[in-house]
């Protein structure tokens, strides 16, 4: 078992894209860290690097005390479990697990009883004589993880495994992923584009953007204290509500279009360095969460907004509405695969907001609906770099 | 009942060409092979029964064109397939120049056999022939060697020719099977352990084991029939030393007139190749279960 450090780790193909920029990342020994990211942020060129199947063009990658830049995949002792999974279609499922033993010239009995135990522990004991074209998506996937495991590698990587799974299984298998890492308790990098996983997988969480790191934090800390525009809109589903707004020049409020939400002294204590936009702009950000039906209790303010469309979910509703306030998009909502991304936040007054408020209040089309916010639950961004404006 | 009728409608032009030029010949053929037949209209042919079976059994030449056409195909389809899944397997990538070496490879098999068998006389010839020449250089003084005059150099010639020209045909069949194999599945093995010779011997070949049994197949089908390079190079001598088993057959139809006894060598290897292309599709077969 080792930790896996990343220092200044650039990656610039041959075509002079350039994949990751100077990424530093550490990842403790049992550590679960998941890599997340948009389409082509650079999450899967850290993996392959790490695993060995690409070459850094600048930076340390160590595995342990290791300096691992020049040992060839075979002999870096990492496993990998792939988004197809790469189970070698004519071997069994016995073969497919048993097969990195074989290459270690392990004796055959051996190989049965370790092949047996990680069965086992993933619940294929039953399929070991099958080939792969015989299983489902969800038994490959844990053939797959059967094959890194039982190698008791000294760490682990996953490439989005779970992605070519349907909603349900998916579900499934990232308590699986879950239960099994922290059984075998080795540094497991895992790349996602998927934030849902990200967060309820990671010990911590990476957030890459066009090959830089953005934010390393805990799940929590990541969607509580975003550092910047990018990381606000793609961490948390619905994405947190970015506006354009304007400070008082006495602090005493916030601007949003037309209407005018009173600042508490709460707000400014959490946010100090609000004290340098007296009378200027910032973006300011909402959780959907925070937007609440019901008036009264700590909430000291009100947004009124006409509703576009409610989405009932039973446990609650989405509410989106729009208002006469302009809306940031983040990069991260804007982005489709191999798009430029612009490094500013972009802005319109079309884009959808959402409010996530408890089922059973009448809320119809068409209606001007007032949520009620607490403004100390805001986040505040500086308008031109999109960094969160903190002391 | 036109809707019913319409697709096996559109079927009949097929069904006809089949009929005309692949089974009626194979039927005649067959029904030929026991008759002393003669191609002049209104000639007499006597039937013959299995005579010209029999014949076969106890013919000499019939026995030395066997051997060379079982030699041609040991010798040819392993020599071929290895060079060509050599060249697959070095050009698979696309590296600078890799298009130029693969259309390098592949233009032998577009050319005509009867201009690369004429190409390769000369090349062979013993007088003024590029490869004496290479000889004599080494040697030191001008040699003449009569190569397309003698069985066993003459054989070679035949081999190297059929190798080079046909080293392009499985060399872009590989190719394409080695396209086909998901990277992430030789990188796992990477991962897993396993050296460069591994991954062929666990990976690749039986990833592209569909491909090496298409291959074998054709190849010893076509090796069966070799037919214009002797033809042209040798005409099955000296003392039908070279003939294979196609050209003393075109031999027997077309110059000694002797086309029963033609039909009959036809039909027996017909009935061989049919056996071999059977066993090695069930070989396949059973190994895709």
């Amino acid at each position: 078992m080792a930790s896996i450090t990343l220092e200044g780790v650039t990656k610039v193909y041959p075509n002079g894209f350039e994949a990751v920029h100077g990424l530093d990342l550490h990842i403790s020994d049992g550590e679960f860290m998941v890599v997340v990211g948009p389409s082509g942020c650079g999450k899967t060129s850290v993996l392959r690097m790490i695993a060995g199947l690409e070459d850094i063009t600048a930076g340390t990658i160590r595995v342990g005390d290791q300096v691992v830049n020049d040992v060839a995949p075979r002999d870096r002792d990492i496993a990998m479990v792939f988004q197809s999974y790469a189970l070698y279609p004519q071997m069994t499922v016995a073969q497919n697990i048993g097969f990195a033993l074989r290459m270690k010239k392990m004796p055959k009995h051996e190989i049965e009883q370790r092949v047996k135990e990680a069965a086992a522990v993933l619940g294929i004991s039953d399929w070991l004589d099958r080939k792969p074209t015989q299983l489902s998506g969800g038994q490959r996937q844990r053939v797959a993880m059967g094959r890194a495991i039982v190698r008791e590698p000294s760490a682990f990587l996953m490439d989005e495994p779970l992605s070519n799974l349907d909603a349900k299984l998916r579900v499934q298998m990232r308590a699986e992923v879950a239960r099994v890492q922290k059984r075998i308790g080795v540094a497991t990098l895992y790349v996602t584009h998927d934030q849902i996983e990200a967060m309820t997988l990671g010990h911590r969480v990476a957030v890459l953007r066009d090959g830089v790191l953005q934010q390393c934090d805990t799940p929590q800390a990541l969607y509580d204290h975003p550092t910047n525009v990018f990381v606000a809109g793609f961490i948390g589903s619905p994405a947190m509500n970015l506006f354009e707004a304007g400070i008082s020049a006495e602090f005493g409020s916030l601007s949003l279009g037309s209407q005018r939400i009173a600042l508490s002294s709460d707000a400014i204590r959490r946010h100090p360095g609000l004290r340098r936009y007296g009378g200027k702009e910032v973006v300011v950000g909402i959780r959907p969460e925070d937007l609440h039906a019901s008036s009264g209790g700590s909430f000291t303010s009100v947004i009124t907004g006409e509703v576009e469309l409610v989405e009932a979910l039973g446990a609650e509703l989405l509410v989106h509405f729009s208002t006469d306030a302009r809306v940031v998009q983040s990069a991260s909502s804007e982005r489709t695969s191999g798009e430029e991304e612009p490094r500013m936040p972009a802005s319109g007054s079309t884009a959808d907001c959402v409010a996530r408020i408890e089922p059973g209040h009448p809320v119809r089309t068409g209606d001007q609906f007032k949520f009620s916010v607490s403004p100390d639950r805001f986040e505040f961004f500086d308008p031109t770099s999109g960094v969160a404006i903190l002391d | 009942m036109l809707r019913f009728a319409t697709p096996y409608l559109l079927l009949v032009p097929a069904v006809l060409i089949y009929l005309t030029f692949t089974v009626y010949p194979i039927f005649r053929q067959f029904n030929i092979s026991f008759y002393d037949w003669h191609i002049f209209p209104g000639a007499d042919n006597p039937f013959m029964g299995w005579s010209n079976y029999i014949a076969i059994f106890h013919d000499p030449v019939v026995r030395t064109a066997s051997l060379n056409s079982f030699l041609f195909i040991v010798i040819t389809v392993p020599i071929q397939m290895a060079l060509g899944l050599f060249a697959a397997a070095v050009l698979t990538d696309h590296l600078p120049g890799s298009m130029f070496w693969r259309a390098a490879v592949y233009i032998p098999v577009v050319t005509s056999w009867v201009v690369v068998s004429w190409v390769f006389s000369y090349i062979f010839a013993s007088q003024g022939g590029v490869m004496n020449a290479v000889v004599g250089l080494f040697a030191g003084h001008t040699v003449s060697i009569h190569w397309t005059a003698q069985t066993w150099t003459a054989d070679a010639v035949i081999w190297i020719l059929s190798i080079w020209k046909g080293v392009g045909w499985s060399f872009i069949i590989f190719l394409a099977a080695l396209d086909g194999i998901p990277r992430q599945l030789l990188e796992s093995a990477r991962i897993d352990g396993a050296s460069e010779i591994r991954v062929w011997r666990h990976v690749v070949l039986p990833s592209i084991r569909g491909a090496v049994t298409f291959v074998t197949v054709l190849l010893v089908i076509g090796a069966a029939q070799v037919f214009t390079q002797i033809f042209e190079i040798t005409k099955g001598g000296p003392y039908n030393s070279t003939q294979s088993l196609m050209t003393y057959m075109y031999q027997q139809a077309f110059s000694n007139f002797a086309f029963g006894y033609a039909a009959a060598l036809a039909s027996l290897l017909a009935v061989v190749l049919f056996g071999f292309s059977a066993a090695e599709i069930r070989i396949l077969r059973q190994q895709d279960v």
